[in-house]
């Protein structure tokens, strides 16, 4: 079975892409036909009606967005040329049963022929207007009448198109339907008449931009990553570029519009925008299988678009990630999927009747009192305040330091100098980590347990 | 005219008016109008519980405020972060909350996932932001937190430098509407009672002090050993402080 989608507007052929989902064997014909191949399709994805209507809401969308008001129409049948035929034709039914195009053929009128091309147009559309013409001179209505007449009438009088219009009429015409291979870029272009300076109007023609290359990307079943986009100012050959990131790829049309009104809200546009690039760099679309245990999660969405906006905003947030260091400062790091809890138990093996245990190093750090907040960068204490503290004890409560391998392969930010740690009471009451430096033998205050 | 006094009387006080019917009732609201509360306004307003039964009885939200800003006092490492961890805690311990997320914005300290985990606090509930570099930034990113609606608590680091008091009175107005409990925690040497805070609470690890709290007598102290445990008892009986160490 096929369907035809009629559309009057200037459409390009990469916008079969939109129709993807219903079928891999999509073709596009000028002007604005757009046919698919649903036979092995249709019984997956609910039947003839409901592809129909998939259609029509694909179309409906695309229409949109291109501004057009001519309405969408569409048609299954057995034949591409039939569904053209059924979809044009006003009146005409718009599924064709299994096996019955012939019969719905023969209740369409006259004017119906015109419509008869599937895949490929006629050559001289004038000539087939002259058929209808002599038929009704003879008083014929429908093309039930016209099919009474045999192969060798159609081509004396009318040669290589009389034939070709006998074998659609009969249904002897194969037009098979290729499968459709995307090459275009996701990109696109705009100019303004007036060169624009206010957000709201720029985004009035950047946002219809975008909806078409999402409808795209849904058709294609891939991922934005990135988004950019140039604005080109009226003077000075000056530029705004824009990258629109979010922390993990998605299709989530609102939130890359939200995203990008944020930055031309950041942008000064004094110096009139008077075109623009849009370029979509995309992925495959990543299929994950949810844990059968894990609840369902209707936040999982607000903290991605919460953190996507941080992102560009500048702001770092996410998740905690114990990292396996034995420096605390170097102990986590923020990361934007779920953290990972690290296990600290031993590794037993089991071979037959052996049993190896090896064990995790330092995997007593766990356990050791860590304050709740560190300095991420420790802070030099006078002498003088370190007489004030009240040490617990004169014993460090733990010494870190490196592996003599760490030394000669250390860089220069990093600080693996050994530390002995201890617990100090301020005059004010504050509970202090403070740890000295065993090479320079300076105390630092290293974190408070608040 | 003489004024007649108003009495407000409690819907549920009313003699046997289940009983009545609902055609009594129509007409004791017509009679006594306004005087009559509904249960929502009988209700106490919603709170976060901080698991500290002393704390959650006092307060009337039965812990920090939903919906209100809450400002816990101190110098670092005098115990209002705790008092928050615990708060924390206790959120991610009610499963039957289906909002149970969390989140911490980083000062020049910041937040340590050990203490964390021996608190029990669930790492994928908490989302931690680092210190923003500038006080813009600050703002923006409380107010992106409170209106996307996924916290049941923020908790932040607030000088005086960083937020204004008109930028307060804006999160205050969106965390009522978002019912977030935002607690701003503030380092300064003098504690301000500012009538924005609807809980102020002072914290000097040995004791605890509200000092503002709605329809309830203030200043109010409770020990520190009822909201968090004797951190110097637990390290002292380490294992390596019972072989040499020795308190001086």
């Amino acid at each position: 079975m096929k369907f035809n989608t009629n559309h009057n507007s200037k459409l390009e052929a990469f916008y079969a892409e939109i129709f993807l989902p219903l079928s891999p064997r999509v073709q596009f014909r000028d002007p604005g036909l757009i046919f698919a191949d649903i036979e092995s399709t249709a019984g997956l994805l609910g039947g003839d009606d409901r592809v129909l209507a998939k259609a029509l809401e694909l179309a409906q969308r695309l229409s949109l967005t291109v501004q057009d008001s001519d309405s969408v129409r569409a048609a299954i049948a057995d034949h591409p040329y039939t569904a053209q035929a059924l979809a044009l034709t006003p009146g005409a039914p718009t599924v064709s049963p299994v096996g019955e195009d012939q019969k719905t053929l023969s209740q369409l009128p006259l004017s119906a022929l015109l419509h008869l091309e599937g895949l490929s147009p006629w050559e001289h559309p004038a000539r087939l207007q002259h058929i209808i013409s002599f038929f009704q001179t003879l008083g014929f209505r429908h093309l039930d009448q016209m099919m009474h007449f045999d192969l060798p009438s159609f081509r004396e009088r009318w040669g290589t198109q009389g034939t070709t219009l006998w074998k659609r009429l009969h249904l002897r015409e194969d037009q098979p339907i290729t499968p459709f291979i995307p090459l275009d870029p996701l990109t696109s272009y705009g100019h303004f008449d007036d060169p624009v300076s206010l957000s709201e109007v720029l985004m009035q023609k950047l946002e219809p931009c975008l909806d078409l290359l999402f409808l795209r990307l849904e058709g294609l079943q891939r991922f934005a990553t990135q988004i950019e986009i140039i604005l080109h100012c009226e003077y000075s050959k000056q530029q705004h570029v824009l990258k629109i990131e979010p922390v993990s790829p998605n299709r989530n049309f609102s939130l890359f519009i939200d995203l990008l009104e944020n930055k031309l809200d950041q942008i000064d546009l004094q110096n009139p925008v008077s075109e623009f690039e849009i370029t979509i760099f995309d992925s495959p679309e990543k299929i994950q299988q949810l844990d059968m245990f894990e609840t369902c999660d209707t936040g999982q969405d607000r903290w991605q678009r919460l953190i996507s906006f941080a992102k560009q905003a500048d702001v770092e947030m996410g998740f905690l990630q114990p990292e396996p260091s034995h420096f605390p400062e170097r102990s986590y790091r923020l990361i934007s999927d779920w953290p990972k809890t690290l296990s600290p138990e031993d590794f037993i093996s089991r071979l037959d009747d052996s049993i190896q245990v090896k064990s995790v190093y330092a995997k007593g750090l766990v356990k050791s009192p860590r304050p709740s907040l560190i300095l991420q960068e420790p802070l030099a204490l006078s002498p003088h305040f370190i007489e004030q503290l009240k040490f617990f004890s004169q014993l460090p409560s733990e010494r870190i330091e490196s592996a003599w391998w760490e030394y000669f392969r250390r860089s220069p930010k990093e600080n693996h100098r050994a530390r002995d740690y201890y617990f100090a009471i301020s005059t004010e009451g504050q509970l202090l980590w403070i740890y000295q430096d065993l090479e320079e033998q300076q105390y630092y205050l290293h974190g408070y347990f608040d | 005219m003489s004024k007649t006094p108003k009495t407000e009387i409690p819907f549920e006080q009313v003699p046997a008016a289940e009983a009545l019917g609902k055609n009594i009732i129509e007409e004791l609201k017509e009679r006594m109008g306004h005087s009559l509360l509904s249960l929502d306004q009988l209700r106490p307003p919603e709170g976060v519980a901080t698991g500290i039964g002393v704390f959650d009885d006092f307060f009337l939200w039965r812990g920090l405020p939903k919906g209100d800003l809450t400002l816990l006092h101190g110098k670092p490492g005098t115990g209002a972060t705790s008092l928050w961890l615990q708060t924390a805690a206790q959120i991610h311990k009610c499963q039957e909350n289906g909002k149970k997320w969390v989140a911490w914005v980083n000062s020049e300290s910041e937040l340590m996932p050990g203490p964390l985990l021996q608190r029990k606090i669930d790492l994928r509930r908490l989302l931690v932001v680092k210190q923003p570099a500038q006080a813009s930034q600050l703002f923006w990113t409380l107010q992106e937190m409170i209106s996307s609606g996924i916290f049941e608590m923020i908790g932040c680091h607030w000088t005086q430098a960083f937020l204004k008091n008109h930028q307060i009175q804006k999160l205050k107005k969106l965390a009522r509407i978002h019912q977030v409990a935002l607690v701003l925690i503030s380092h300064l040497k003098q504690v301000v009672v500012n009538p924005l805070f609807a809980l102020i609470i002072e914290c000097h690890r040995e004791f605890y002090t509200v000092r503002r709290a709605l329809h309830r007598p203030t200043p109010f102290t409770i020990a520190g050993s009822m909201i968090h445990a004797d951190l110097s008892f637990e390290i002292q009986h380490q294992p390596q402080f019972q072989t040499g160490g020795v308190l001086c």
